[in-house]
């Protein structure tokens, strides 16, 4: 069965055309890899830059884990987030107190997933097709206060960018990832 | 004589019915809240004031829950309900109460700091607070943006703010509205009225009835003024079926024992009168009349219907019996039997129990106009009532009565072990079980419930009073932790006591700012110009959380959801200045008091009519004469107790009417001629049993005071009369 889903991964990965739709994740699969997110805040001298790894699952959520500069853990899922320094929890948000964080939980999920589909429909936006994968683009409605939001990738998602109103920036980008079947 | 009283009669009859008529132009003058029988408390004026503003957070309160999928049909029904609702109740404007309290507190960021961030000061560990900080400020959901960091690189206001806010509710605002949830819209309205004034009350039930929730909408209710209207509902519609009930049961009585109408219609002439005169020198003297008066008012019907039976039962058999020889036969008696009650209803009338003093008012000048109605009215327009004939079915053997008698005591006694007084005020709050469904799913929905507690903090100043919610505030963290209490409120979890404020600034200048702060701020990116925290600026209490504030010096705790497991008072052992606010054991505690006192004044009201009758008997018969209905008072609540019932003011109120009743019963007994015997015992069991119609069938009703009312009056009636027949004359002839 591994070899089949590799198969027809590289089968897959052969065979698509730029405006093919990316991979989807199927029930009790894990995706994994690692990141770098650079956070550009208006009127900063430099960006703040963290690195990391990470593995998503959709029962679980996102279990963000950052190496560098220092070692912090976050875990959000639709219970909220979860963030341990140290093994410590520093922080702990409940989507009623920051409903922003729902949409956001939304969005990583159905990207993650790959369920362009809700995405598509839920924003009104559509997939575009450009060199060496695709982009879609859009504005999140209801509590997030985000201006934009760019996910871009070709058979995963390779990046995330996403603008705020006062000028600030997040860019998230994704390497290595792959898909492995949960353990039982 | 006889026309003097006739006319007195009259004239008090009409004055009465103008002050009625007087009362009913201001409004329908019946109270029925439980609470205005009791007492006006002799409180410090802070305590009044925090029951008053207790009262407008918990009683006057009224929750609708609107459950629906979409967000706009549910924002059209809230808008169209409080528009509907606007004479009675307003919603209560929340805004963003806590972007607000953001907001004010901002400024003083520098003297607020969350728990761990001052352990970590105290600890020197600047560095946890420089990587927490970091952490967040890097994590990929973060909702810190470059103003807020800028101002506050630490992050140390929303980590205080976060955890301020872990023990609120769960609701948030959208578009202006409370919602709990995707899909549950909370209005909480303040009412613009009473919850117990009938007006409020059919205002609200008219919009609700006639308010039609469109598809998909479903509306949930709570509040006392829902459960304040069912009560009386359910009151009314009880009285109408028990009222009704008894009426046909006594008119059958009258029927088949005379087997005329004319008893009846004497009796409505003395039982009308005695109402009306009762009401009417009440609302003399108080504004309204209480409901609780009113059903005891109505025992008037118990005693003044028994003066018709007696008058009735006289002369029987004998030919030519003129109605005056009739009056005469009874006057002493039934003399004797209204000085005595009326002496028993005026010492009760002595208690500053306004309830009880009603009550007394009520049955005391209500009692006087039926005696007045049977003696001077009955005689001019009695055309001949009367028994045809006596039989012995009410005279009981006097074997029979010992052993009738004997088991009672024996009741009683096995009855002792089981008797237990009860005086809690909420076996009052009947629940009706629809409500209480609507109620439940809205706390379950809200987690807002009603075990609330209040505690009043008092102080020299403010930083005192500041300062000992900041002692309490770990205790009730960890009873909260440990699932005790669901959360609290109180004004110092946003706004520290001046002495933790000095504090805050100096940890944070000593541990944050300098090389710590040039070195943070470079590993972010921003330029070392930046001076973010303020450290000559301390927040005052005013205008944060103004709801607990009674005044500068007198702060309200609210505690939420409490369990049975958290006990209060050992929580609270060791702060002077801290006291519990529990309105329902304070009330209950008042419940008690009365219930004692009620009963002294029985055992006075004895005293009084004893010497009373020693002067007419002499000690020997007045003794004999009162231990009947003394029995019966001593003996009741024991054997009530048997049957699980518990001993409340309610049960010691009824023991008077016991008392009185009872006493009636003794005296005729005692002054039957030997020949006369089985028909005065007839008028008594015809009393009694029109007693137990009118009353004891209130034993039946759902209402806990009238319960206890109904079954005392049953137990008590039933063992004076089978006791009366003890004084049979035998014993007279001895004299």
């Amino acid at each position: 069965m591994r070899l089949l889903t590799l198969l027809t991964l590289l089968f897959l990965s052969v065979s698509v055309q730029a405006q093919e739709r990316p991979t989807q994740l199927q029930d009790g699969e894990t995706l994994r890899g690692d990141f770098t997110q650079l956070r550009y805040l208006n009127g900063f001298n430099h960006a703040i830059k963290s690195s990391g790894v990470f593995e998503f699952t959709e029962e679980t959520g996102l279990d963000w884990q950052t190496q560098t500069p220092f070692a912090t853990r976050l875990i959000v899922s639709e219970k909220g987030m979860v963030q341990y320094v140290d093994g410590v929890e520093t922080l702990k948000v409940t989507p009623d107190k920051f409903p922003a964080l729902s949409t956001l939980h939304e969005v990583l999920t159905l990207s993650m997933t790959g369920a362009w589909d809700q995405l598509e429909a839920k924003y009104q936006a559509s997939l575009e097709a450009i060199e060496g994968g695709w982009q879609l683009t859009f504005k999140p409605d209801g509590e997030a206060p985000f201006e934009a939001v760019t996910l871009t990738g070709a058979e995963y998602l390779d990046q995330l960018v996403i603008r705020k109103p006062e000028g600030d920036r997040d860019e998230i980008t994704f390497s290595n990832q792959h898909v492995t079947k949960a353990r039982p | 004589m006889k026309k003097a009283g006739a006319l007195i009669w009259g004239a008090g009859l009409l004055v009465c019915l103008a002050v009625i008529l007087f009362r009913f132009q201001g409004g329908f003058p019946v109270e029925t809240n439980f609470l205005a029988l009791l007492p006006d408390e002799e409180q410090s004026p802070w305590m009044e004031q925090a029951n008053a503003r207790i009262n407008d957070e918990v009683v006057n309160r009224m929750v609708i829950l609107l459950r629906g999928e979409d967000f706009d049909s549910l924002k059209t029904v809230a808008e169209d309900l409080s528009e509907r609702l606007k004479s009675v109740a307003s919603v209560q404007d929340f805004e963003d109460q806590y972007t607000q309290l953001a907001e004010k507190l901002f400024d003083y960021r520098a003297a607020l700091l969350s728990p761990q961030e001052r352990q970590w000061l105290q600890d020197g560990r600047a560095d946890k607070v420089s990587q927490r900080a970091l952490a967040q400020i890097m994590s990929p959901l973060g909702f810190t943006n470059a103003d807020m960091i800028r101002n506050d690189p630490y992050l140390l206001f929303p980590a205080y703010l976060n955890d301020r806010l872990t023990n609120q509710s769960a609701t948030k605002m959208k578009d202006g509205w409370l919602m709990v949830g995707e899909d549950h819209l909370l209005l909480v309205y303040q009412l613009k009225g009473s919850p117990f004034s009938r007006e409020v009350q059919e205002n609200i039930k008219g919009v609700l009835d006639g308010f039609v929730a469109p598809n998909g909408v479903t509306l949930y209710k709570t509040g006392a003024v829902f459960y304040a209207q069912q009560g009386i509902e359910q009151g009314m519609e009880e009285a109408s079926l028990i009222g009704g009930l008894s009426l046909i049961g006594i008119i059958l009585l009258n029927l088949l024992v005379f087997r005329s109408v004319q008893p009846l219609l004497l009796s409505l002439l003395a039982i009308t009168s005695g109402v009306v005169v009762g009401a009417g020198v009440c609302l003399i003297f108080f504004e309204k009349l209480h409901m609780m008066a009113f059903v005891f008012g109505a025992g008037l019907i118990g005693i003044s219907v028994d003066y018709t039976f007696h008058y009735c039962c006289a002369s029987t058999g004998q030919d030519g019996a003129t109605n005056r020889m009739k009056i005469n036969e009874i006057i002493r008696p039934l003399s004797f039997g209204v000085i005595s009650s009326s002496l028993g209803f005026l010492i009760l009338a002595m208690t500053p129990f306004p309830g009880l003093r009603q009550i007394a008012i009520f049955a005391c000048s209500g009692l006087i106009a039926a005696y007045l109605c049977v003696i001077c009215i009955y005689p001019l327009i009695d055309r001949g009532t009367g028994l045809k004939s006596v039989w012995g079915w009410a005279t009981l053997d006097r074997n029979w009565s010992f052993i009738i008698g004997g088991c009672a005591v024996l009741l009683a006694l096995a009855g002792a072990a089981k008797f237990h007084v009860d005086d809690d005020v909420r076996r009052l709050q009947h629940l009706p079980a629809d409500l209480s469904a609507e109620e439940s799913y809205i706390r379950k929905v809200t987690q807002l419930d009603n075990n609330t507690r209040f505690l009043v903090v008092r102080g020299q100043s403010v930083d005192d009073v500041l300062g000992m919610q900041e002692k309490l505030i770990p205790l009730l963290d960890k009873a909260q932790h440990e699932g005790h209490l669901s959360g609290y409120q109180s004004v110092a979890q946003f706004v520290p006591s001046r002495t933790r404020q000095l504090e805050n600034h100096r940890l944070v200048s000593d541990n944050l700012l300098g090389p710590t702060l040039m070195q943070h701020l470079q590993t972010l990116g921003l330029s070392p110009d930046v001076q973010p925290y303020p450290l000559d600026k301390l927040l005052k209490p005013a205008g944060i959380l103004d709801e607990l504030q009674l005044s500068a010096t007198v702060h309200l705790m609210r505690l939420d959801g409490v369990q049975l497991s958290l006990n209060v008072a050992d929580l609270l052992a060791g702060f002077d200045g801290v006291e519990q606010i529990d309105q329902a054991a304070a009330i209950s505690q008042t419940f008690g008091t009365y219930r004692a006192r009620a009963l002294w004044m029985i055992a006075l009201a004895c005293g009084v009519i004893w010497v009373f009758l020693s002067k007419n008997y002499g000690v020997k018969r007045a003794s004999c004469l009162l231990a009947v209905p003394v029995c019966a008072v001593v003996t009741t609540p024991f054997i009530a107790a048997l049957f699980g019932e518990s001993f409340t003011l309610f049960n010691a109120m009824a023991l008077l009417l016991v008392l009185a009743i009872g006493l009636d019963y003794a005296l005729f007994s005692h002054e039957a001629k030997q020949d006369r015997f089985s028909q005065v015992m007839v008028a008594n069991a015809m009393s009694a049993l029109s007693t137990m119609m009118a009353f004891g069938l209130l034993a039946f009703s759902d209402l806990y005071a009238i319960h206890a009312f109904g079954v005392t009056i049953l137990i008590g009636i039933t063992i004076s009369f089978v006791l009366s027949s003890l004084l049979r004359p035998q014993e007279q002839e001895s004299k």
